[in-house]
Formats: structure tokens, sequence, C-alpha cells
């Protein structure tokens, strides 16, 4: 078979896996290097963003994965890199910047442990080499703890992914799959890397998993819902201190009775649980104030800052000219870098509206939330449906290609206000 | 008081030395540009100043020490941007500085100060976004040839990148727009400007290598999700000339 049939074949195997970010290393090779923030090259036909060239080592599985692609049972080509084809590759590639490292990753192959001692190899040989550039990994369920390890010497970043949000779904989907077999390796990179960060002061070490490591769940496949979803990664955040949950929309590959009859992936149920995501690695929410029992799916049409908002209107209005830094975070329209920015200008001179829109602030969103020495803005109209409706109106909604119809969309749109605002039983 | 424009070749030393003309002067100076004007006003004076080590260096270390390295990399960064007007904002925007010292920079509400921000805030994304962007091909010499096509003139923080990571690799990165080229080898570069490449003969390995990519390029797209505007809103249409993986077949 030629390189490039095998590069074609295992690059569409590993399109699955969100993956691709470069960041949180620093590493200098005789050629290559990591860059802190992590450089994207390209952006896919799907528009999500090519770093990492990523790639199955091989598609060979001894699973049959109700969900996976790669499972024995379905028809797809089958493929294998030697350890030195998918070294040259990376090499030509990284040399005329095309990818900012290696996404490596496999189907089972024989064994687990097999399987992680040639991607092992592979790290090995670029290692060896002089190649500098990003290296992530994926940890192999079921692998040995010691080949683990080994792998984290030589990768910026690795990751185990948890697959599905629950047990039950695990057992169900993937029955070769267990709990603890994730768990295991996740737990060892973990120790790994704080047994490295703890031995930093006595003499440089050598650096393991530099950029921390991540995992993946797929969303839509199985039932959970998106406050179980939340829950787990704030645990997982917590208990592992993970670096990032992916969330991967359920995309139908197979016709297993147990998986859902959809014809379209879940993206914006995606796009939704990410947001959510982000206020809890940036913004100081904890996992479980996200949602509540009593409504335990991310809003539609609404996105989860401003429905967390609207719940709890009596955190507001803030003001902004006095408010510390963690209470401006809570406001729709003030991210990261605007409520930094207010922080500095307010030392200068008491803001204002418009030096707010200046500074970045979404007015639009904000408004309904902030005050200005102690005043909102002049002609705010007022309430929480109107609230709803005017910042769901600004929701870009058809990035997704909802399909909806303008009339059905304002009415579902109503139901959907009236159950958040608790006017409905959910 | 008449209206004063300066003009520059654009440099760093090109910008710091007008700056010191315009306070020794005492002229109402209202803008600074990086090149000839290209239309002329005729109720404003133009007036060249020539780039000089001497009084570039007294700016930059009464910048770095009254004020703050930061403020110089904000002018540095916003210099670059070649934004209509930005020379009359960075100029006053050092005035400012001087006065108010490191402060400066928390002065957001400030228009000047917002420009320079948001000018350098412009010149950082390109930077970042060429990085990820900028395809080399191997030419029969040996050397790995890039060009680039920028909004800003980022060829300097992008030449200093690469020189970084590269190590020994020889390596050409050509402005098409500014005729400009940075050659590097053995991790430091040059930069000459005026410079009008020859057609580049190409490795014979090379074809092979972006035919590859583009057949990868291709795999890794999940067409269940396909959305060429989230596509364009990160890399949009003006970067594909120069993409190995975009750029019109007649064009490879």
């Amino acid at each position: 078979m030629e390189l490039y049939e095998k590069l074609e074949i295992l690059g569409a195997a590993a399109k699955y896996d969100a993956s691709c970010s470069s960041s949180g290393s620093n590493r200098q090779g005789k050629v290559g290097s990591a860059a802190l923030p992590g450089i994207c090259h390209s952006w896919a036909n799907d528009g999500r963003c090519i770093s990492l060239l990523k790639v199955l080592l091989s598609n060979k599985c001894i699973y049959n994965c109700a969900y996976c692609k790669n499972s024995t049972d379905s028809d797809v080509p089958r493929a294998e890199f030697a350890p030195e084809e998918l070294v040259k590759i990376t090499e030509s590639f990284y040399a005329r910047n095309y990818i900012e490292g290696l996404f490596l990753s496999s189907a089972v192959t024989r064994n687990p442990d097999y399987t992680m001692e040639r991607m092992l190899e592979v790290m090995r040989l670029l290692r060896q080499r002089g190649f500098g550039g990003y290296i992530h990994c994926k940890a192999i369920p079921g692998a040995s703890d010691d080949l683990v390890r080994q792998c984290g010497f030589l990768a910026d970043r690795m990751s185990v992914n948890i697959e599905l949000p629950s047990q039950s779904s695990l057992q169900l989907l993937a029955p070769k799959k267990s709990k603890l077999d994730i768990l295991n390796p996740m737990g060892v990179i973990r120790n790994a890397i704080t047994e490295a960060r703890d031995k930093k002061s006595i003499h440089a070490p050598e650096p393991f998993v530099p950029a921390g490591q991540s995992t993946q769940m797929i969303v839509g496949a199985s039932p959970e819902t998106d406050r179980q979803i939340l829950l787990l990664s704030g645990a997982l955040y917590r208990n592992y201190e993970l670096k990032r949950v992916y969330y991967s929309a359920y995309v139908p590959v197979t016709n297993h009775p147990a998986l859902p009859g959809i014809t379209k992936p879940p993206l914006l149920r995606e796009h939704r649980l990410y947001q959510a995501d982000w206020l809890m690695r940036f913004y100081n929410f904890s996992s479980d104030e996200i949602l509540d029992e009593r409504l335990p799916m991310l809003d539609e049409y609404l996105d989860p800052k401003c429905a967390w908002a609207l719940r709890h209107m009596e955190y507001f209005p803030v003001e902004v000219n006095r408010a510390p830094l963690n209470t401006l975070l809570r406001v729709p329209g003030i991210g990261n870098i605007s409520a930094r920015r207010i922080l500095s200008a307010r030392r200068m001179a008491k803001l204002t509206f418009s030096d707010l829109k200046a500074l970045g602030v979404v007015l639009k969103r904000a408004a309904y939330f902030i005050t200005c020495s102690g005043k909102y803005e002049p002609q705010l109209k007022m309430s929480p449906a109107y609230v709803y409706r005017a910042l769901s109106a600004q929701e870009k909604l058809p990035v997704f290609d909802a399909g909806i119809q303008t009339s059905m969309f304002d009415e579902a749109r109503e139901l959907s206000a009236m159950r958040l605002l608790g006017r409905l039983q959910a | 008081m008449t209206e004063v424009i300066y003009m520059t070749d654009g440099s760093l030393e090109g910008l710091f030395a007008a700056v010191h003309e315009a306070y020794y002067s005492g002229e109402n100076v209202v803008d600074i540009l990086p090149g000839p004007a290209q239309m002329q006003n005729y109720l404003v004076q133009y007036k060249s100043i020539a780039a000089d080590g001497e009084k570039s260096d007294r700016v930059y270390s009464a910048l770095n020490k009254k004020v703050s390295y930061e403020a110089f990399e904000y002018v540095r960064d916003a210099w670059l941007s070649e934004l209509p007007g930005i020379g009359g904002h960075i100029l006053s925007y050092i005035r400012l500085a001087f006065r108010l010292g490191r402060k400066i920079d928390d002065f957001l509400t400030n228009a000047d100060v917002a420009a320079v921000h948001a000018a350098s805030y412009k010149v950082g994304a390109e930077t970042h976004r060429m990085l990820g962007l900028l395809r080399f091909e191997l030419t029969a010499d040996g050397i790995y040839f890039a060009k680039i096509d920028t909004d800003h003139n980022v060829i300097v923080p992008i030449a200093e990148h690469f020189a970084q990571r590269l190590g020994d690799r020889s390596f050409v990165i050509y402005d098409t727009k500014r005729k400009l080229a940075a050659l590097a080898k053995n991790g430091e570069y040059a930069l000459y400007s005026g410079v009008d490449m020859p057609e580049m003969q190409l490795h014979p390995e090379e074809m092979q290598f972006a035919d590859m990519w583009r057949r990868y390029f291709d795999a890794i797209a999940i067409k269940e999700r396909t959305n060429p505007k989230l596509q364009r809103a990160f890399m949009p249409k003006r970067y594909w000339k120069n993409l190995t993986e975009k750029k019109p077949p007649a064009t490879r």
C-alpha cells in the first residue's frame, strides 16, 4: 500500500478525536519547539482546527465498541504504519510548517501492551532524532502502568478518553472497556505529573507530560443529562487535575440497536457544553451551580452564563466601578479580558456606559445586569421574560443550521423561556 | 499653527527619530507615516525624517526607563500595524506616557491609548495567525522558502519565531507585498528590503509531500459537520493563495 493511502485511512480514522490543542509546553529540540500558547496551522472543511498531525498508528482493532467506526465488525479499509514511516511524515510535515507536532493514537491491535509499545517506539525515534515539536499521545486503556509512564517522558500531553459519561452506557456500548481501565492510566499519569512537579525544586527533572492530560466524552450517544456530564467534568478537573475535557457530538457511524437513531450530530448541545465548561475553567463557576436538578439540560436559546444570570437575579445589578473581579466575571457580556480592562481603567477614571463599550464589554447583554455609578443605562427595558427574549435574539444559532422555521422557533423559544423562568414544570 | 506630517522609512529607528524631532522642533506634528505620503494635503506641511540610531536610542531608553518596557512593546507593535493615522496616535501616546509614567497602560478610556493598544493587538493576532498559516516549500537548493502577504508588517516577529525554532535549517521568508525578505541560517536571520525574488525551483520531493498534506487535509474533516463559514472565520480567504492545502491547482 502506498504511504499516502495509509495516511488517508489512518487520518480519517482519527478524525473523531476532538482534541488538537498544542498548548502548555515550551519544549525546545534540535529541530522544532513547542509554543506555550499553542499554534493552529489550518482549519479543516468542518471548521475544526488542525494543529497536530492526528493519526492512528493502526486501525486494526480487536474491540467491537458500538459507537466506533474502527470496530472489528465495521467494513472500513484497514492500515498500519511502520514507526519509521510515521516519523518520516511527521518530520516532513513539520519542516513545511503544516503542523505543530503529532497526535498519536491507535486502535488496540493484538493487545494493549503491544499497541502502547509501538506508539512508544514512534515517539522514541522522533525524540532521538532531535524532534522538539509537540506530541500528544493517547494512553491505551489496559496497557501496563510502566509503559504509560515511559510514554509520559516523551510526550507533551497525554489523554485517556472516558468515551461515555456513565458506567452503564460504557457497559452497553463499549463492553470491552471498563471504567477502571480508563481511570487507572489517568491516575498513573496524574501521579507521575505530581511527582515530577514536586521534584522540580531540587534539580531540573525530566519533564513528564508538561502540558498535562485531557480526556474526551461522546455526547448524545447515551441518555445522560447535561448536568450529569458537567458534574463528571467537574470531578475530573478536581480529582485528576485534567487540563481539558473535550465533548464530541455523536456522529452516527454504525447501526447498533442500542444507539439513538439520529441523522445529525447534536452540534448545538456540544457547543453549549463547551460554553459551560469555559465557565468552570475561566469564570470560577462550580460544576453544580450551572444547572440544577429541576432543570438538568442547558438552554438551547441562551448561553449558559445568561441562563444562570436570569435564574439568579439576586446577584445583580453589579456596580462596575466597585465590584471585584469574580463578581464582574459573572456578568453576561463581560469576559475575562474586558473584566481585567475594567479593573485597570477604573483606577484612572470613573467608568461610564460608553467607556465600557470602548473596553470591549458587550453592552447589549451586560446592560441588564450592571450599573455605572449607581445608575442603569438610560431607557433600559426590564422584565425577566423581556430580557430572555432580548438575549436569545442575539444568539447566533444559524451557524449550526438549526433548520427551524421562524414561527416554530419563536414558539419553542417561548416555551424554553417559561421553563427557565420557572413558570412551567420542566 | 501649521499641521505637519513626518515621513519616515518605516523602520522603528525612523519612527523614534521622528518622535525625537517632534519633541525638539516644537512643530504641530499630527501624523508620522511609514513611507512617503500617498496623497498630499495642500494645507499640511510634509517633512522627511531620516532614521537616526542615536536619536532612536534616546527615545527607546527614555520610554523603557521613564515609562515601562511594556509601553515600548505597545509602540513597537502598533507601528508595525501600518494602520492609517497610527503614527499620530503613537506620538500622542508617547507624550502622555512621559507625563503619566507606567500608569499610561491603565488609561484605557483615552482614545490614543486605546488606538495604540488595539493596533498592537492586531499585529500580535496576525503574527500568531501566520506562525500557523505560513507554509515552507523545499527548494532544489535545500532551502525552505515561504511567501507571505500580510495586512500588517509582521515579517520580523515571524522570522524571529522560526529562526529560534528551526535550529540549523536555512530558510527564507518573503513578504510579496512589501518586498521584504528574511534570510535565516543557524538560528540567526537578516532582513533585506527592496527584494525582487525570482521564482524558485522546487525539490523533486516537494510535490509528493504537498499532495500528501492535501489528501490528509480532506480526510481529517468530518463530512456531517461541514462548515465553510466557520472555516473562513478562522482562516480568511485572503491567506489562501499561499496555503498549500487551499491554493488553486493552477498555482501549485
